[in-house]
């Protein structure tokens, strides 16, 4: 622990501040924020910071979220959450700023890399980018009128994030520091919160950087401004490929409750940005898009997801692209062959009539109110059955481990479920 | 005793301490191989690409987390470069080979070690790294003109950009050799480049082996 000149014990916010002082000064001083403070900043910039700040923020919230660590049991907090705040601000500028910046998004994926790195490593630095990012909130509330008068917002609008704590922000700040203080008296957990604060600054410098001045070269299409947390994966380059893609997994959220019960927003994230992937796959031949969905069919039915959920969602986004660019909708068919190949490998073990009577008995054993609360549910787990039956491991243990959980669930749906598994399962 | 460090109960170790991030271990194990002579190409045939696939395999199935799997790969990288000293001490013999990440691939791990292997064969060995723009690697074969260009793939989704890398090559350079290989082709994708006859499939470390023995 560091001393001051007179012998005082320096806390560890203490040490945060003079340790990343200077990073703090030189981020200030980046063109960026001049061309804020001078109304001279592309709305373009500052939707690229939302989409880089949503990027980290879904990795860093994800892993201190479900971190076991004491340590960061003691700091971390549901009020610490701004990803539905920058999710909300993305929303509000999402049909006038399409394209990303490539720089910005790439950097972000670093930090997004090594939270995860750190997570297994050293759980408790995370801490340090914790408080980069929560100090900023204090900033944040001095900078919000630029953004404001830079982008003639009114009130919150577009400016959830910046806004997180309103006028509630020093307090929160006040109790921030003093749980960073009472938790963190480690030696070592300190030093690894200080490099970890540090070296956020300057990942954060890189993508503020690379967010003024933009050219033509630095902008593109990129995943994780339908998903942050998507990784890299390609997507159409076509807006009207994209947006079709939206709609379809959106239209297939609804067909299955499930989704949303078990799965939830983040859930939804990913449905989108797959989709969109899946979007991009009528470019190539009938057997690599038939590879290509047979892996992440795969890749699904063992997270829960059985694979008819795939194929449902093949066919609406089928419909959707060929509504939307209709001069290509023999070229979209390609998706649909792939979606009826995975039908033929469930019915291959159940015929339609026979899923339909599991479905309906498990309804009857339901009762109205669960079976109309959770449509389709039958047809689901028969569903994953059939993929268990098809060689994917864990593919219906995934959905029934969830199925039958009891703080969920009641007792007569629990029976129904193990009741529908065990006849698939032993159908003939 | 040299293929007693690679029965199974080594190599389950290994694993083992790799999916717990314990990198001291694993260093431990490569030394312990390096002490009783074991040579480099076993050590990244029967430890590394092994462990690297099978911790692939467990990420598909769900059975590790995403964080796991770079942590796997990050210790793997370093033990790589541990070894790098015992790389490059091959004596030259003029030929080169430029090694890339396809466009968009950022697991670079198993393209440099086809590049560490063409370089213990004397060959000079470009690895040109993860995500390698297209008109970056045209570039590089322009200028060195290199005898092999070995193109990675280990994330099937960017098949596609592997697809128009190979075309790019073939129109601009049409005689140009191309090996392609990598994890992502245990799903597929090898039929791509049938009819393409300057493009071989290398399955796997041992494939490319045979190729450089051969002369």
């Amino acid at each position: 622990m560091k001393t001051g000149l007179l012998g005082q014990k320096l806390t560890m916010i203490e040490e945060l501040k003079i340790s990343t002082y200077l990073h703090h000064v030189h981020l200030q001083a980046i063109s960026y924020f001049q061309a804020l403070v001078s109304c001279q900043l592309p709305l373009e910039s500052y939707v690229g910071q939302l989409r880089a700040l949503a990027i980290i923020h879904g990795a860093l919230e994800h892993e201190l979220e479900a971190s076991p660590n004491q340590v960061i049991q003691a700091v971390w907090q549901a009020d610490l959450k701004r990803m539905a705040l920058l999710n909300q601000d993305l929303g509000y500028f999402s049909p006038r700023v399409v394209a990303d910046v490539k720089a910005s998004v790439d950097e972000a994926l670093k930090v997004a890399e090594q939270i995860r790195l750190r997570s297994v490593q050293q759980p408790v630095s995370l801490l340090g980018y914790l408080y980069v990012l929560e100090g900023s909130a204090l900033g944040a509330k001095v900078l919000m009128p630029q953004f404001a008068r830079a982008f003639l917002l009114a009130g919150t609008e577009g400016l959830s994030y910046l806004n997180h704590y309103g006028a509630e922000t020093y307090g929160k700040w006040q109790q921030f520091q003093q749980r960073i203080n009472t938790t963190l008296g480690v030696a070592d957990h300190r030093e690894i919160v200080l490099q970890a604060a540090c070296e956020l600054f300057d990942h954060l410098k890189n993508i503020f950087t690379a967010l003024y001045p933009l050219t033509p070269e630095s902008m593109t299409y990129v995943v994780t401004s339908i998903n942050p947390e998507a990784g890299r994966h390609p997507i159409p380059a076509d807006k009207d490929e994209v947006e079709a893609s939206l709609r379809a997994a959106d239209r297939c959220w609804q067909r299955f409750p499930y989704y949303e019960a078990r799965y939830g927003e983040r859930g939804s994230r990913f449905a989108k940005s797959d989709g969109a992937w899946l979007a991009t796959l009528y470019q190539y031949d009938q057997r690599q898009v038939r590879q290509q969905i047979e892996w992440l069919g795969r890749l699904l039915a063992v997270r829960g997801m059985p694979r008819i959920m795939l194929q449902v969602q093949l066919e609406m986004l089928v419909e959707e692209l060929g509504k939307a660019v209709p001069a290509k909708r023999k070229e979209y068919e390609k998706l649909l062959f792939a979606a009826n190949e995975l039908h033929a490998s469930r019915t291959k073990w159940f015929d339609e009539a026979s899923i339909q009577a599991l479905s309906h008995d498990f309804d009857i054993a339901v009762g109205p109110e669960w079976a109309g609360r959770f449509k389709d549910t039958g047809v689901l787990l028969v569903a994953a059955v059939a993929d268990e039956k098809d060689g994917i491991e864990a593919a219906a243990t995934s959905i029934e481990g969830w199925m039958t959980d009891a703080s969920r669930f009641p007792a007569p749906w629990i029976e129904a479920v193990r009741s529908i598994i065990a006849k698939a399962r032993g159908h003939r | 005793m040299m293929t007693n460090l690679f029965e199974e109960s080594v190599y389950q170790e290994y694993l083992k301490n790799l999916l717990v991030g314990d990198k001291g271990k694993c260093l431990a194990t490569v030394q312990n191989c390096l002490n009783h002579d074991v040579n480099i190409h076993d050590i990244y045939v029967h430890l590394f690409q092994r462990s690297m696939y099978e911790v692939g395999e467990l990420w598909e199935k769900n059975l590790i987390s995403v964080a796991l799997e770079h942590l796997a790969t990050s210790i793997t990288e370093s033990l790589l470069s541990f070894l790098a000293p015992q790389i490059f001490a091959a004596e030259h013999i003029g030929k080169k080979a430029i090694i890339a990440c396809v466009a968009n691939e950022y697991h670079q791990t198993g393209g440099r070690m086809v590049a560490d292997i063409f370089e213990l064969h004397g060959w000079d060995g470009y690895f040109l790294g993860a995500n390698t723009p297209h008109h970056d690697l045209l570039k590089m074969i322009d200028e060195k003109k290199p005898d092999v260009v070995g193109l990675s793939l280990a994330i099937y989704f960017n098949l596609g950009n592997l697809l128009t890398i190979v075309e790019m090559i073939r129109s601009n350079y049409p005689n140009q050799a191309i090996f392609v290989g990598g994890q992502a082709f245990r799903w597929g994708g090898v039929d791509a480049f049938h009819g393409k006859p300057q493009v071989t499939y290398m399955a796997a470390l041992g494939a490319l082996e045979t190729f450089l023995k051969a002369g």
